[in-house]
């Protein structure tokens, strides 16, 4: 089989344009957006709604930590072997899956009584999109399907904050992406090495305190 | 609580290690296929070239169109998948959706080395 693989990289004639295949495995399960959405949404369902934002603010604090320690650490392996972080780096992300099996199940169960409790929640803080956020999970048919998701479209759009809020999440992602080419832009300006550029960013130094 | 708190670490760990070194990758394996075809002299026994040798724009340039394409195809799964799997999430519990997510996770960053290996081969020989 890796014969075939080496033949018709080989015939294609872009080499390296071969590695834009991986992300045909994040049809496996959505990738790594769905893997952050879900986590944050297994830590909302099991924090109590008052101190959820303390919470989350621990959870996304862990990101800046491993942002801070692990850069340093990254920059030495280069120094040794660009495959030794890269081969680690598969390695963490097959352990994250393992530590993932052992989670346990959050997803609520459907019992009337916290249903009104949520529904108290949402008609405090909005006062027009009560209707679409109550969920009808026993009903599985694709019609239903669509007017769910509109709902939680129109939830997003109608209120204002939230929308805000939603951009603010854009911006910030720009911004991650933007870091990424830095690496590259840096390293070429000041004639680094990538191992030294790995080793001086230190944004989360800044952000952590915040 | 404290089980979600240690997947968020080994997973951002886990990122941090990658991104930096991937970049390296993509431009050894450019920078080595620029000086096989420009001046095979620099290119020493393993393959290899130093690596300031290739800060130059030809070897940049096709680094960051790889870079940036694969952001590109990234981002198409990223973009229409979340939907049904978070629908599926709701229904039949976040679990499974999470290890699955992880696990194409994982794949992804294999098979790019996988291929990566492969051209490295391919450029020796």
């Amino acid at each position: 089989m890796i014969l075939t693989i080496f033949s018709q990289v080989g015939v294609l004639h872009l080499p390296l344009n071969a590695v834009w295949l991986s992300s045909l495995f994040f049809i496996i399960g959505g990738g790594p957006t769905t893997g952050t959405t879900l986590l944050t949404t297994v830590v909302a369902d099991v924090v109590p709604a008052e101190v959820r934002s303390t919470v989350f603010f621990y959870r996304f604090c862990t990101d800046l930590v491993a942002d801070l320690i692990v850069p340093p650490i990254t920059s030495i392996l280069m120094h040794k072997n660009t495959w030794i972080p890269l081969l680690l780096a598969v390695a963490f992300q097959g352990l994250s899956v393992i530590v993932a099996l052992g989670l346990p199940e959050t997803l609520p169960v459907v019992d009337p009584k916290r249903f009104g409790e949520d529904a108290d929640v949402i008609s405090s803080e909005s006062t027009r999109s009560e209707q679409a956020e109550i969920p009808s999970k026993s009903d599985g048919r694709w019609g239903s399907w669509i007017t769910r998701n509109k709902g939680s479209f129109d939830f997003v759009i109608k209120d204002r904050a939230l929308s805000a809020l939603v951009f603010t999440f854009l911006n910030s992602k720009v911004g991650r992406q933007a870091a990424n080419m830095l690496f590259q832009y840096v390293s070429k300006r000041y004639g680094w090495t990538l191992a030294q550029v790995s080793l001086y960013s230190l944004d989360p130094l800044v952000r952590m305190p915040i | 609580m404290l089980l979600c708190i240690v997947l968020a670490v080994v997973s951002d760990v886990g990122e941090s290690l990658y991104a930096a070194p991937r970049v390296r990758l993509f431009e050894s394996v450019a920078c080595t296929r620029y000086y096989l075809r420009h001046d095979p002299s620099l290119v020493d026994r393993a393959g290899s070239v130093p690596e300031r040798l290739c800060k130059i724009d030809s070897v940049q340039d096709k680094v960051a169109s790889v870079v940036g394409w694969q952001y590109f195809f990234d981002a198409i799964p990223a973009i229409l998948l979340p939907i049904p799997y978070g629908y599926v999430a709701d229904l039949r519990g976040r679990k499974w959706i999470l290890v699955l997510a992880l696990v194409g996770y994982t794949l992804s960053w294999a098979s790019t080395l996988f291929f990566v290996r492969i051209t490295n081969v391919l450029f020796t020989i």
